[in-house]
């Protein structure tokens, strides 16, 4: 059975065009599998090259999106987007291009989780980073 | 096994928070206060990243609970890393 779209399972509040996750593939309590259709151009983006920060952001979206759903219940966690280290290029995905972006927990710390993030095309890995989130959400933010 | 030194874990340190540009080694006292403004002014997601670094350098866990004591100086981070180092 096909898996099902990200938007339709998750409530991270990105929309298209900016939402950089189309489904999620695979989700353990470790690790989550999400995938990402890039468009052709002429559909709503009408870039040559999908920009390389915008891998970032899907492994952001990607590492919130598992973190709301890692504690397996229905009822998702909330959290913050706490930091973002230890980025590294190493290619470029085109129009049409489908992405994997892999998403693993590395450490927890009290409220912070760390996560390593990866985004794949075509059997090669273009980009990957580090990525903090702060469980829940705090009084002041 | 042989001990870990203050001065390695303090390289450590300035490598894992990329500090090494913003201090020379010297600059950091071995017995000085890491988190604070009194000291390197430090933060929770350096101490996350610091967690990492023992984790994946020496195989020693520092817990959260732990923290503020493990982490006040260099000097404790190496004691911490030398009593529970097997």
């Amino acid at each position: 059975m096909p898996s099902p779209p990200v938007g339709a399972v998750l409530p991270i509040p990105h929309q298209p065009p900016f939402l950089f996750l189309t489904r999620l593939e695979e989700s353990g309590p470790e690790a989550a599998l999400f995938s990402y259709e890039f468009p052709r151009q002429g559909d709503s983006f009408s870039l040559r090259m999908f920009p390389e920060l915008l891998t970032v952001e899907a492994m952001a979206q990607a590492a919130a999106a598992f973190h709301g759903l890692s504690d397996g219940s229905e009822q998702t966690e909330q959290g913050l987007l706490a930091s973002v280290d230890r980025v590294r290029f190493s290619g470029q995905a085109r129009p049409g291009d489908r992405l994997t972006i892999k998403i693993r927990r590395k450490r927890v710390f009290g409220e912070l989780v760390m996560l390593d993030g990866e985004v794949w095309v075509h059997h090669r890995m273009i980009s990957q980073a580090e990525i903090v989130v702060r469980r829940g959400i705090p009084e002041s933010a | 096994m042989a001990e870990v030194s203050p001065e390695e874990v303090r390289e450590l340190l300035l490598e894992a928070l990329n500090l090494g540009e913003q201090y020379e080694p010297s600059e950091v006292p071995l017995d000085g206060q890491l988190f604070g403004d009194d000291g390197l002014g430090l933060d929770s997601l350096d101490a996350l990243q610091l967690a990492v670094a023992l984790e994946e350098h020496y195989q020693v866990t520092v817990n959260k609970d732990d923290g503020p004591t493990v982490f006040r100086s260099v000097q404790t981070i190496a004691q911490h890393i030398n009593a529970h180092q097997t």
